[in-house]
């Protein structure tokens, strides 16, 4: 110990106290003297931690486990140690492997594209009147009364509603097909893709079939109409 | 630079790719951490490797320190998550860690102290802890009255140079260099007795 510390700088020793103690205002270059005597530095920290620890009342024997820490350290791979081994992207600028920055970059794409699909959406049927919901007409349409001629001629009409009798444009207008539970869907073969004739192309059905415990009694379908004008 | 400051340059150092610098960081540290772990787990052994895997994961994850809180509160969050897990991992195999390792707080028997148990719980170890105990007392008990009173009140009270300056009505410069002469001194007379 007297050698080493008549071999020390005195300035080295009194950092090392002050670093010790939080107190230490170093600039760049004491840090590199510091660093350049990590082995002086460990002799005293360890004797300062017996000091500071036999004062305090507390456990002495904690151990000097800097070697076995570097021991480990030295088997982790180049790949993953900081600084070392990192693979460098040629075609992003090496600010962009910061995280946030990445992320920023992707919250930002992503609020394009929904700002692109809202604007091509909103801009796509300048004919439907304001305030009035795309796909919805106004009134029964020759097309409504072709559905309703269709249901009529296959006996449906005491069980069904015309898709489009009311003229009030917030409501969608729904076909129950049936009310008696278990009877399935009744709804015209055309309509479920058997006609020979075809479906008619301005009808758009959808089914939707409920458990009765949710208080459906049987399957609907939903009918809505494109005004062809 | 503050010490934050400074630890948070040796933390850029390290990433860099200066083990010296985590190698500063860890001689900071490590005693502090090890005491930490001490409290959560009991066996001495597993205390030290918890506190390598502490260190290990800090060196793995230097990337990810952002630098929001001092590296020491960042150190001592990822060694308290440490032993949570290895308590956790304890508890699904069926026993406690600390169950194992000889006493407990309902015990009738007094407690082994815990450096003797550290000291790997030979006669010797315990002899070697109880001579270097003494030797540090004595050496403390010798100190002129300043150095002692300024060692004190740094190490015992957590006093700041300048909170110590004020206490003693002295220069800073004072306290630091009567702090600085006291653990020179201790360190003088122990050096017989530390050992590894």
């Amino acid at each position: 110990m007297k050698q080493r510390q008549a071999n020390e700088p005195t300035t080295l020793r009194n950092t090392v106290s002050d670093w010790w103690d939080d107190e230490w205002r170093a600039d760049e270059r004491e840090i590199d003297a510091l660093l350049a005597d990590i082995d002086g530095v460990r002799g005293h920290t360890r004797g300062y931690d017996l000091i500071g620890g036999r004062l305090r009342g507390e456990p002495l024997a904690t151990r000097d486990l800097l070697d076995s820490i570097n021991a480990r350290l030295d088997e982790i791979p180049d790949a993953e140690r900081p600084g070392g081994g990192k693979v460098v992207s040629l075609f992003a600028p090496r600010h962009w492997q910061n995280r946030r920055v990445w992320q920023g970059a992707m919250a930002a794409s992503l609020f394009a594209a929904v700002t692109a699909v809202g604007l091509t959406l909103s801009t796509g049927d300048r004919s439907v009147v304001d305030g009035e919901a795309p796909m919805q007409a106004a009134a029964p349409t020759e097309n409504d009364r072709a559905v309703m001629a269709s249901l009529n001629a296959q006996g449906l009409s005491g069980d069904v509603s015309p898709a489009a009798l009311a003229v009030n444009p917030q409501q969608s207008r729904v076909i129950q097909a049936s009310t008696a539970p278990g009877n399935g869907s009744k709804l015209p073969d055309w309509a479920r893709g058997r006609s020979n004739s075809g479906p008619n192309p301005y009808v758009v059905t959808h089914y939707r079939v409920a458990s009765p415990e949710l208080g459906t009694t049987g399957p609907e379908a939903r009918a809505a109409t494109l005004d062809r004008n | 630079m503050s010490a934050e400051e400074n630890d948070k340059a040796l933390v850029a150092r390290a990433r860099k790719g200066d083990r010296r610098a985590f190698d500063l960081l860890v001689l900071k540290y490590q005693h502090r951490v090890q005491r930490l772990l001490a409290r959560y787990i009991r066996d001495p052994e597993l205390v030290f490797d918890l506190a390598q895997e502490t260190f290990i994961k800090a060196y793995r994850a230097l990337e990810r320190f952002r630098g929001d809180s001092a590296f020491y509160t960042w150190v001592y969050r990822i060694a308290v998550n440490t032993a949570k897990n290895q308590l956790a991992s304890d508890a699904r195999g069926g026993y406690m860690v600390s169950l194992n390792s000889g006493g407990s707080d309902e015990s009738d028997e007094p407690m082994m102290e815990p450096e003797a148990l550290r000291d790997g719980r030979t006669p010797e170890a315990l002899a070697a802890t109880e001579e270097l105990k003494a030797a540090i007392d004595r050496a403390i008990s010798a100190l002129p009255e300043d150095l002692r009173t300024a060692l004190t009140l740094r190490e015992m009270e957590g006093l700041s140079y300048d909170e110590i300056a004020a206490v003693m009505d002295c220069p800073i410069g004072t306290v630091r260099s009567r702090i600085f002469r006291a653990r020179e001194a201790i360190e003088q007379s122990i050096e017989p007795f530390k050992g590894g």
